[in-house]
């Protein structure tokens, strides 16, 4: 084999193993925390509405190496939470991911921008949570995300930034209205009931889980790709011997693995 | 003799006022326990969120009005500048229309949680079973007993600043979001006391009168 063709082969199999399945999927990492309850108010961009940021959680990912080197591809998020019966289409909240300590400001900021907005502090992601008209009716209900939401590449490699940039890995998680102030994430829930004429308490801790799922380390991928470089060598090897035994019968003829 | 004669008539009439009185005026207590309904108004006045209606079928009596009064809501978010009021009386939607038209009573009773970052459950004033009533205002007390005089319940309506973010829910994860309301009912306007004093003072006057102008 030429090296033209040697060329091309490398290059299709690059294009063969770059958006392998295995990394469209993507490793997914999880955290579940206890829910925040912090929230704060601000003017939204249309005069007259308060818009609010409530902060679901702290979250605590375990990676084994320096998430800088990853690219992470999707996330998805279950929490509990009361919405307005209004908060649906363009007027659905959205999730942001923040460095952990991200000032309110910060979080202004990055709310009252553009959608899938970036700033060194934080992301605001596509991610929108719905009022569901299906749910058991007006109150703190859990809102869990069945299918993974995707990131942009930008989203992706600034998440990768943050989540890097704090020893702990860790990252907060906002649920953001430009239009909505009546919003709750709460902490803890408390009901009664109403027994023998005396009231009776019942509290409940509400947590929320984060999943993001990224592709695996570059070094698998290096790894791969060598591979499958040696793979591809072999196989010319094999051939150019193959042709050079032309002369000798089939039988004696050493077969290729594709 | 004409003299005991009419003593005892007017000892006979003030026993009769006070059996009366009473019997028609004795203080009583109403209470009832429903899930919150979480229905949400907000045109740009003020934010309303409807309880729930209570006190279905109860008769009012005459000479009452509500004296004071328990509430235990379930609510987050409500702070001093939301400025959350509990209101009583007859209209299950539209706040602002009911409110305008005379049907919507202020309690007196301002809401607001002891932290931001849960959903609690409100005892205001206190524990019923160990805190004294709120007092409500005459005029309110007597307005809210009309309502239920005339409609025999009462609809409940949390109502703040427009915008604010309080929430009022109807299930909190796994359990309803109940509310409670616990009404002590006493004699309107005259009191008894003061009946008796009037119609005491009244037969003094009349046997003092006849004695004089027979003397």
């Amino acid at each position: 084999m030429n090296p033209n063709k040697l060329a091309l082969a490398f290059l299709l199999m690059m294009h063969w193993v770059l958006p392998c399945p295995v990394a469209e999927a993507g490793v997914i990492i999880s955290s579940t925390v206890n829910q925040s309850g912090y929230k704060i108010d601000f003017p939204g961009s249309v005069p007259g509405n308060t818009g609010s940021a409530s902060r679901i959680g702290v979250f605590d990912f375990d990676f084994a190496t320096s998430p800088s080197l990853f690219t992470f591809l999707q996330a998805r998020i279950r929490f509990w939470v009361q919405l307005p019966t209004q908060a649906e289409g363009r007027d659905a909240p959205w999730i942001i991911l923040a460095r952990e300590g991200v000032t309110d400001q910060q979080i202004r900021d990055v709310s009252l921008t553009n959608p899938s907005s970036i700033t060194e502090h934080a992301i605001r992601t596509d991610i929108r949570i719905t009022a569901n008209q299906a749910d058991q009716g007006t109150g703190v209900v859990e809102k869990k995300m069945f299918n993974f939401e995707k990131l942009t590449g930008a989203q992706g490699l600034a998440l990768a930034s943050i989540l890097a940039a704090n020893a702990s890995h860790r990252l907060e998680a906002w649920l953001v209205s430009d239009t909505f102030s009546n919003i709750t994430v709460p902490a803890f829930g408390e009901t009664f009931s109403f027994v023998g004429g005396s009231i009776v308490s019942t509290f409940q801790p509400f947590s929320s889980t984060l999943d993001l799922a990224y592709v695996p380390e570059p070094s698998s991928v290096v790894v791969f790709v060598l591979a499958s470089i040696v793979h591809t060598m072999r196989r010319v090897i094999c051939l150019r011997r193959r042709n050079s035994n032309q002369d000798k019968s089939k039988d004696t003829i050493e077969p290729c693995f594709v | 003799m004409l003299r005991l004669k009419a003593f005892y008539n007017c000892v006979l009439c003030i026993a009769l006022l006070c059996t009366l009185s009473w019997v028609d005026s004795r203080a009583d207590v109403i209470i009832d326990f429903k899930q919150q309904s979480g229905l949400d108004e907000d045109f740009g006045i003020r934010r309303a969120v409807y309880l729930g209606r209570m006190f279905n079928g109860v008769t009012a009596g005459s000479f009452r009005r509500m004296d004071a009064m328990h509430a235990v809501i379930t609510i987050a978010q409500a702070t001093q500048s939301d400025n959350v009021q509990l209101f009583a009386g007859d209209g299950s939607s539209n706040f602002d229309t009911a409110f305008a038209q005379g049907r919507m009573t202020d309690t007196g009773i301002r809401v607001v949680n002891r932290t931001q970052n849960n959903t609690e459950v409100l005892r205001i004033p206190g524990d019923p079973s160990d805190t004294p009533a709120f007092k409500i205002e005459t005029s309110a007390g007597v307005a809210i007993h009309e309502t239920l005089a005339a409609k025999n319940y009462l609809d409940f309506w949390v109502v703040g600043n427009s915008g604010s973010g309080f929430t009022v829910p109807s299930v909190v994860g796994a359990g309803n979001a109940n509310f409670l309301m616990r009404f002590e009912r006493s004699t309107a306007v005259p009191e008894p006391s003061s009946i008796l004093l009037a119609t005491a003072g009244l037969g003094l006057l009349t046997y003092r009168l006849r004695g004089s102008r027979r003397g």
